[in-house]
Formats: C-alpha cells, structure tokens, sequence
C-alpha cells in the first residue's frame, strides 16, 4: 500500500516536473509562432484528454471530440463578439459543450461499441458541414469569416493573440488548467465513479449487474468529455484570435480519437505527449520543407500518424505511452501484473 | 500463432524503439528550427531581449547591432543611419510608429524577406500566385537582386480557411517580414488586414476584397471587387440585358458587400434579377443550381411560367475560377446556353474544361488581358518569366488573379529601389507613399498617397469568340478602359 | 416547382444510386470479415483519383496537345486501370493489416480503418492535390446525350448509366454472394469463421477477396458519383457517412435493404435542396436517419449480430 503511494507521489512529481519545464520553455523564446504553438499543444493535449476520459476510461467510442472542442469555442466567440466578458463567454461555451455531450450521449444508452462510433461520425460531419459552416447559424458561427477575438483581460493581465506576451499568458493559464485537470482525471480513476466507468468499460452487462447506473455514469462520462474538450475549445479564440470551422472539422475529430489511441488511450500522460506531438510536429515539417527548398504540405503529417495508428494497434495494442509502462514494469523483478484488458475498450 | 506472436513482440519493440527515436530527434530538430528561424529574420539574440520590438517598435536601438552584424561594411553604415530616419521621421501619418529596424523588418547585409498568405491546400489553389511572385523575385535576383539585396518569399498556406490565415499572419509577424507582397487566400485576407497592420506590417498586392481598401499600410493594386459590380452593370445594360439570373461563390466572408454593389448598381440601371443563387466553392454538382437559375422566378422582371421556356435573359455569375467549370458541366448538361458575364474566367488551365460554354461570355479585367497582348512589353516579360521559372501546370493555370500578383511584386520591387539602401518598413511605407503615376504597362497608372488607397478604377471588356478551347478558341479584347 | 421537384427526384435517385452502391461493399466487408469500415470511402476516392490520374494527367492515348482525351479508348483504360488499382488496394490491406486483427474486438478493428483513411486521405491529396476542382471522369458524350421522357422530362444519358449501374451491381454482387460456390464460402466465414476453416474453407482466402470485392465496388461508386459531386480528397472520404446511414437502413446484413436504404436516403437528401441551398445540409440528413434507424430498430431483428460481440 505505501509502495503503491510513494509510486504515486513519485508519478505526480515528475509529471509536474515536466510541466514546469515546459512552462518555462517557451518563456525564453520571444516569438509569437513558438508561444502560440506551446499554447495549441496544451489545447490538443486538453481535447485528447477528453479522449482518454471517455474512451479510456468509460469504453465508449467518440470520433466527435473536434465538435465538442468546436461548440465551445464558436459560442465563447459568439458570446465575446455580442459583448460579454470573455471569461463567462468561456464559462458558458464550456456548459454548452457538457450538454450537448450530454446530448450525444444519450443514443449511448441503447448503443455501444461500432454503431455509437458511426453516430458521432454523423454528429462530427453534420456540425463540420452544417452547423458550423452555413449561413443559417451565421448568429453562432460567424459567417464565412467565423469570430475575430482580440483580447481579454483576467486579474489586470492582458491576454491576446497578436502579442508573445499575451500568448504567453494564454499560455501559462492553460497549462495550469491542463495540470488541475490532468490530476482530477488522474483521480477520477480510483475513486467511485472511475471504478463504475471502468466496470462500464469492461462490461455494460456486469456493470448493470454490479447495480451500477448505466444512464447516469455514461450520460456522466460523455458529460465530463465534452466538458474537458470545451475547456480546449474556450480557450481556443483566445490563442489563435480566430474561431471558424476548418479546426474543428472531422479529420480533426479523427486526429483526436487516432492520437489518444497510438500514445496510449488510457494513459493522461500520454494525452500531454499528443498534444505536444500534434501541435509541433506539423510546425517541424514545414520548416524541414523550407529549409530543403521542397513543399512539405501538411498531409505528410496525416501519413504518418495514420501509419503510426495502423502499427501501433496490430503491435502494442495499449499504445506507445502503455507499452513503455509495461516493459519497464517487465524488467522490474517479481510485481506480478494484473493482465490488463485489450485497448481501447472492450465491446 | 506462437511464432506470429513472437514476430508481433520484435515488431511492437522496433516501432517503440523508433517512437522514442523519432521523439528525441523530432525534439532536437523542433529547437534547432526555430533558432535557424531566428537567425533568417536578423539577429535573434539581439532582439528577442526586448519584449516590446514588435509590439511597440518605434525603439529602433536594438536593431542596429544587428544591422551591423550581418551586413557588408557597406551596409552597417546605412544600418547606423537608419536609426537618425527614424528619429526625424518623414512626415507622414501612416509611417508613425512603424519599425525602422532593419532586423525587425526582415532586411539583412544581402537579403530582404518578405511573406505571403496564399491557400496552397483546400478548396482553392493559389499556388500560381505565389509562384508568380516568386518568378518576379526569381527575375530580379537573378539581375542581382535590389541594391544589392536578394528577394525572398516566406510563404504560408491558409487553406481555404480563415483561422489557418490568422495563424500565417501569426508567423508572418514572427518572421518580421519586411510586407506581404501579393497575397491570395479568399477566405482569410480580408480579415487579416487590420492584424498585419496593427503589427506594422505593409501590405502590397491583394484579391481587392473590401478590407484592403481601409487601411493606410494597405497598398492594393488592383480594382476593388465592389466596383466589378459597376462593371458588370455597365456591361449587362450595354448587352440589352433586362432580367438576368446571378450566381455567386458565398463562402468567402466579403461576399455580401460586394453582391450589395452588384445589386445596386443593376438596379440603378433598370436591370432586375430574377433569382440569386449562393453557390459554394467545395459544393458538388451545379445541376439544381442551374435549375434554379434557369427557371426561378423570385418575382422581379420575369413572367415565365413554362417549364421549357428559361426564366433570365442572361447569367452573370461571380465565381471562382474552379466554381466556373462545375457550373458550365451543369449548364451542358441540362442543354442550357445563354449570354454570360462573369469575372476571373480567363484560367488557362480551366479553358478547356469551360467547353462551348465560354463560347461568347464576357467578361472585364482590370489587367490587359495577355490573350491578345502578347506584344505588350510587360506582358512578355510575365509570361516569359513565369514559363522561365515555373513551366508547365503553373504557367499555363496564370490569370487575371497572377496579374494582381505580378503587379504586387512590381510595385514593391519600386518602392524597395526607392527605399534605398536603407530600407526597412516605415522607409518602405515612404517610398510607396511616394509612388505618382507608376506606369504597371497593363494598367492605368498607380499613384499612392498617404491615408487608404484605391489607385485603380478602370477595366477592359474582354468576350470570348466563337470557338472553343480546343478549336483554338480564345479572349479578345472589346474595348478602351472603361472608369469607374 | 412541379420542375424543381422533378430535378430533385431524378438528381437523389443518380446520388442514391451511388450510396447504394457504397453501402453493398461496407455491408460486404463487414459480413465476411467482422470489420466496419471507416475507410471505404477513402479507399474509393483512392482508385478513383487513380482513375483520373491516368484519364487526365498521363492521358496516354491522347493523340494531339496537351490536353487529356475525352474519347473512349481513354476512358476504359483509366477505369479499368482504377478497378485493378482497388483489387490490389484491398489485397494489399488485408494482407498487411486486417489479418492481423482477426479475433480483436470489432470496435478495435474499427478503429484502425481510421489509420487507413487518415493515410489514404492525406496521401491522395499529396499525390493528386486538394483543390476542389478536379475534372470528372465523364463517359464521352454521355451528359450531351438526351433521352426524353414525356413532353418535359429530357434525361441526360450520364444519369442514366449512373442508376443502371448501381442497380445491375447491386443484383450481380446479391447473385454472386447467393449463388456462387465463393458466396457460400464467404457466408460460412461470416457465420463462423472457427468451424469454417474446420470444414475446410479457406478463411484467408475468403477474407483477401471480400475485401478486394468491397475495394471494387467503392472504385466503381467514386468514379460513377464523381461528375454529380465536389470532386476532391475530402468529400469522396466523407462520402462514408452517407454510405454508413444506408447500410444501417439496411442492418448492415441485407443487400436489397442496403440498396433501397441507399435510393432513400438520396432521395431524401435531394429534396431540401431545393429550399435549402447548403452544401452541408444533407449531413444533418444522414445523422437524423442513422439516428432513427438505430433507435427505432427491434432488439432482435436488425443489427443483431453487430451489438452483440
């Protein structure tokens, strides 16, 4: 029991060593493409997150994470450009992204496994190609244009897009909020409501067995989802200064599911990892390609991480981050290790 | 099974051993590129101290060490000299508070950077017009460059979407280009004009969507889209037509300004639509479209109630070059052959797809149509510059949208000559201020003042002849300059 | 109006030809093999691209200039080209991916066609570029060709070809699957793959050509649907979600249900056109009859053997 805690307090260490470095990182460089970069990965490690709540932890299948991600940034900036204050714009765009999780998640009461997988498909595409895009809703997207956001101010500090100083606070801002709730989900896997989601998870039949409510603890796990993936989408606007659809279309809903999957979906870690990865890997690519002279565009980056998915399941069904924790803990003598079930979830 | 399973176990360790690899390498790589990126926009170190320099650039003390460190001795003496330009300054508003640093305006010893938005991925391409630039650019280098100092073009791709432009303006302002010279991104310049000015950026070249007509760093060169409306109008009264159907691309954010215009100045001259039809640039078919258009009758002007008889008198359509050929498919397809006026159809590369439907459209460009002006001098030197650099698919795709940009890079090249040796943003902004009559060859003269620009008002009716591209069908000019 | 109900009607039936014909290899695939497969309609943008490739870029039949031809000896070789690119697409993924998976959860299976249409998407674009605008693969004279029907009615002959095709594919691929000695081999994987190899049947066999037939038919519906849609990387991917709602109409078991499911849902996505003039619109239409068909759905009927793993 004590091993197990100072494991623990050990784990929490480090990760916030790690994110103290990566605080301080981007502090040294004064430049407003390296800074905005930072503050995007903090952004996909935050929707990645919500991947590995809802499929890591509660076993349901989302490929509409970007959607989530994209009602709370469209609203926040359609609630800042009609004149409130931007933080209880955010508040409000990070509610809007619960219920409408909610709201998805109620076909998850009668479905699991590939059919839930094929209605957040249909709820991905219908909001990219409609909701998100067509001129009826111009009211809530923006028009063709979507939201311009300049700055906000919290606490008499200035927060913006077009300063390294204010993306800079962004920044840090977002990384603390990653941090809070990087621990909370971390918690939320041992307490009571994790071991119902990971019964969930397991399976409905037993769970429903156990006397766990199915309706409300799914309805909760998406709930909780989307909320993670609003927090992303709230702060969305602020970083990058414009809200329009392109990044919250589908492939970027399928970018989400296919990163939580190949780092390790059930592993916060790794949502950090993805994050990072996602946000300056594309960044690197391009700058190899003008550095060669050649066009670098950025589906290469789509290749890779398509072919990095395909591997990684048939190879290390827990993903990369899963994999790693196994073969150290292999290479440790004599912990005998609970054999853990196949990624993803069990259907 | 056991076997596969081992194989499985030998794969999984290399693709980890190659993640961590990747990772590692992937990391180092990410820190050395943005140093490199650094180093290529002046003297990182010198500047990055100052947290303000991009923000607040009038302190111009950082960037003379700079200047002075990578320059020729020639060129730290003018980099000195720089800092006593600013302190006088010119005189003119619009150059109040504009970097005089060489460093922080992307001008070194032997180079000057510039950037360009241009939606290279996506629903458009643009990357003619960056290449058109770049042959510009390529040309004058090649004559060894403008006092002295290489060209190069910093591009980024905006793919169709206006947050991916915020984004490129993002790393525009990071790499302190010295401007944006000829710009494309439909969906995002309009929207980035006042950020890249109120980052003291210039801005030369442009579609000519309505924000680039609002700002004092903002140089277009072309007409704007709002006065194609006048132009149209002129056209369609002068082609006797009473009742027309229209048809526009409504997925770029300025669309309802200038379909606004088009309507007033229709409406001004008698002419009544019978239905407007919003296409998309990434839509599909046109078939309902077209059915729509042919027969719609939103109850002005048209009394048409039988179904084989058409509705308009003529289409006018405001499309992009791509939207173009999907909507003459579709006309073919449903056999529907009327008077055509529309904007931006003169593609090369699209001609053959227009069919027959081109046959007899007519359009208006505010650049001598290159068609049938193959002998006028800068018409040569475009066409043969951009064959020179960029044969093939790129040459022949070139428009009246590679002639803005084509125009964009003369007009900078100009003003950098004027600019001098000490060149930097606010000189910069000075020189093309300075700008009275500049002869483009294929337009009317440009002129610049301090305060917002609209130095161009005049078009060219151009009408395709009889025949179609195969059968060596092309566009000729119709008219004088036409003002507006 | 009586006009623009009629464009609608014959417009959704040519698009919901097309679906149908989608749907019959999503239904194929995962019949046979147990995979649902997110990435067929990648995989026929893919060969159809390869199509377009060989018909418009290399056109190496055109005798004169530099412009592709439009003539017949062209088009069959860029079709037939495409249709052998797609057999040995799907050999090739069976081969190197989805034989691996076999007895991993269904929703495992799932998800690793999204790493097969991330890949083929991206790789497309790169390959053939992303513009929006890609000349259709048209049969010579076909859209100029009319066929009348009735004092108003004039059909061009491409719309034609498009409905009879997916009709007369969708009955051979029925036949075929019902009939032939392979079909049977391929229900008895279906049912059973354990018991199948048992009696003999050769499992790797019947997966390898299920999913070369599945990579046919999605070739034959891209290059069909290419003059009716926006012909680009994106939208022949995303394609899937319409093709997803008619194989659900039909349970993702029953061919001719599939094939009404796929006439329906054109028809339905072609109405509201006319009153809403957006090219998103008939998303929102997909997701509404994924929706109803999975919720109104009886326990045991439909879907059965999808829930339950």
């Amino acid at each position: 029991m004590s091993s197990l805690a100072t494991g623990r307090s050990a784990k929490l260490g480090a990760g916030l060593v790690a994110l103290a470095i990566f605080a301080v990182v981007p502090s040294f460089f004064n430049n407003l493409s390296i800074r905005a970069d930072a503050a995007l990965a903090v952004i996909f490690a935050l929707a990645i997150l919500s991947v590995v709540i809802l499929t890591g932890y509660v076993g349901q299948v989302s490929l509409c994470q970007g959607t989530f991600v994209g009602i709370s940034a469209f609203a926040t900036g359609w609630l800042f450009n009609s004149g409130m204050n931007y933080w209880i714009a955010a508040v409000i765009g990070v509610a809007l992204a619960f219920l409408l999780g909610v709201l998805v998640g109620l076909p998850a009461l009668r479905l699991r496994g590939i059919l839930l997988a094929i209605v957040t498909v249909g709820v991905a595409l219908s909001f990219d190609y409609y909701f998100f895009q067509d001129q009826a809703f111009a009211w809530f997207n923006g028009g063709f244009g979507g939201w311009s956001v300049d700055s906000a101010t919290l606490f008499g500090v200035n927060f913006d897009s077009i300063s390294p100083d204010g993306v800079l606070h962004s920044f840090w801002l977002l990384l603390a909020v990653f941090a809070i709730t990087a621990i909370l989900v971390v918690n939320i896997h041992d307490s009571g409501s994790g071991r119902r989601f990971r019964a969930i998870r397991d399976s409905e039949l037993a769970a429903a067995t156990m006397g766990v409510n199915l309706t409300r603890y799914k309805l909760l796990g998406f709930g909780l989802s989307a909320m993670v993936a609003g927090l992303a989408g709230a702060f969305y606007p602020l970083v990058v200064g414009r809200v329009s659809a392109q990044p919250f279309s589908f492939f970027y809903s399928l970018q989400f599911a296919g990163f939580a999957v190949l780092m390790g979906v059930r592993y916060v870690p790794a949502a950090a990892l993805a994050g990072i990865f996602m946000s300056y890997v594309p960044e690197l690519l391009i700058n190899v390609g003008r550095w060669t002279g050649r066009d670098i565009k950025y589906d290469y980056f789509n290749v890779i991480l398509g072919a990095l998915l395909v591997v990684q399941i048939i190879t290390a069904p827990d993903g990369v981050w899963g994999d790693i924790a196994k073969r150290i803990g292999h290479l440790q003598p004599k912990r005998r290790r609970v054999a853990q079930p196949d990624n993803v979830v069990t259907t | 099974m056991i076997g596969s399973n081992i194989v499985r176990d030998r794969v999984a360790v290399a693709f980890i051993t190659l993640s961590v690899a990747a990772t590692v390498v992937g990391g180092g790589a990410v820190a050395v590129s943005y140093n490199q990126r650094g180093a290529s926009s002046g003297t990182a170190g010198a500047t990055t101290d100052n947290g303000t320099a991009t923000d607040q650039p009038a302190t111009t003390d950082t960037a003379t060490p700079g200047a002075a460190g990578t320059g020729t001795a020639g060129n730290s003496g003018t980099g000195g000299s720089s800092t006593t330009t600013s302190g006088g300054g010119s005189g003119s508003t619009s150059t109040r508070g504009l970097s005089t640093s060489q460093a922080d305006s992307g001008v070194t010893g032997d180079k000057i950077t510039v950037g360009g938005i241009f939606d290279e991925t996506g629903a458009v391409d643009s990357t003619v017009e960056r290449d058109t630039v770049r042959a510009y650019f390529a040309k004058i280098n090649a004559q060894g460059g403008v006092n002295g100092r290489k060209l190069e073009l910093i591009d980024c791709d905006s793919r169709y979407d206006s947050t991916a432009a915020t984004q490129c303006a993002n790393q525009m302002i990071s790499n302190k280009v010295l401007s944006i010279v000829g710009w494309t991104a439909p969906k995002g310049e309009n929207e980035q004009v006042q950020r890249l000015a109120h980052a003291g950026i210039p801005i030369i070249g442009g579609l000519g969507t309505p924000e680039e007509f609002n700002s004092p760093l903002s140089f277009p060169v072309s007409v704007p889209f709002t006065r194609y409306g006048q132009g149209i109008a002129e056209r369609a009264s002068e082609l006797g037509i009473k009742h027309p159907a229209i048809v526009v691309i409504n997925d770029v954010p300025w669309v309802a300004t200038v379909l606004q215009s088009l309507l007033d100045a229709l409406h001004a001259k008698g002419i009544k639509e019978t239905h407007v039809d919003k296409a998309s640039a990434t839509q599909g078919s046109y078939d309902q479209d077209v059915l729509q258009l042919r027969h719609q009758n939103d109850g002005n002007g048209c009394a048409s109630s039988d179904p084989t008889k058409d509705c308009p008198d003529g289409l006018i359509a405001a499309l992009d070059p791509f939207s173009y050929s999907k909507l003459f498919a579709s006309m073919d397809g449903s056999n529907w052959h009327t008077q055509i006026i529309g904007g931006g159809m003169d593609k090369g590369t699209s001609q053959h797809d227009y069919a027959d439907q081109v046959e007899n459209a007519n359009s208006l460009v505010p650049f001598i149509s290159p068609y049938d002006n193959t002998n006028n001098p800068t018409v040569a030197d475009y066409l043969s510059t951009v064959n020179k650099y960029y044969p093939g698919k790129q040459y022949k795709a070139l428009d009246v949208y590679t002639q803005h940009s084509w125009t964009a890079a003369m007009i900078f090249v100009e003003a950098v000559k004027r600019a001098g040796k000490n060149i930097n943003r606010a000189t910069l902004v000075d020189a093309l201020n300075s700008i009275k009559n500049f002869d483009t060859g294929w337009s009317k003269p440009i002129s610049y003042a301090p305060g917002n620009h609209d130095p161009n008002h005049c078009f060219m009716w151009t009408k395709h002849d009889g025949k179609t591209y195969d059968a060596g069908g092309s566009w000729h000019t119709i008219s004088d300059w036409k003002c507006f | 109006m009586l006009l623009q109900l009629e464009g609608a009607g014959i417009f959704g039936l040519v698009q919901g030809g097309v679906f149908a014909l989608a749907a019959l290899g999503i239904v194929l695939v995962y019949r046979v093999t147990g995979v649902l497969n997110f990435a067929h309609g990648a995989m026929g943008m893919f060969s159809t691209f390869v199509a377009w490739h060989v018909l418009i870029v290399w056109h190496p039949l055109a005798k004169t200039g530099d412009q592709a031809a439009g003539d017949w000896p062209s088009v069959i070789l860029a079709v037939v080209s495409a249709l052998l690119f797609s057999l040995a697409l799907g050999f090739v993924l069976e081969n190197a991916v989805f034989r691996w998976l076999r007895g991993r959860p269904q929703l495992v299976k799932a998800v690793i066609t999204i790493g097969v249409l991330l890949v083929l998407q991206a790789g497309a674009a790169l390959l053939f570029g992303t513009t929006q605008y890609h000349q259709a693969i048209r049969f010579p004279g076909a859209r100029n060709t009319f066929v009348s029907f009735g004092p108003f009615i004039r059909l061009s002959l491409e719309y034609i070809i498009a409905v009879a095709a997916a009709l007369v594919l969708a009955a051979s691929l029925a036949a075929f699957l019902r009939f032939s000695r392979f079909g049977i081999a391929m229900r008895a994987v279906s049912d059973d793959p354990v018991a199948a190899s048992l009696w003999g049947v050769p499992v790797n066999r019947v997966g390898s050509i299920s999913w070369m037939l599945g990579s046919f038919v999605a070739a034959i519906a891209g290059i069909l649907i290419t003059p009716f849609i926006n012909f680009d990387t994106v939208s022949l991917t995303v394609l899937i979600v319409d093709a997803l709602a008619a194989a659900l109409i039909g349970g993702l078991v029953s061919l001719p249900l599939t094939l009404l499911g796929g006439f329906l849902l054109g028809l339905l996505e072609a109405f509201p056109k006319i009153w809403i003039q957006s090219p998103g619109f008939p998303k929102v239409i997909a997701i509404v009859v994924i929706l109803a068909v999975l919720l109104m759905r009886s326990e045991r009927g439909l879907l059965r053997s999808s829930n339950d793993e």
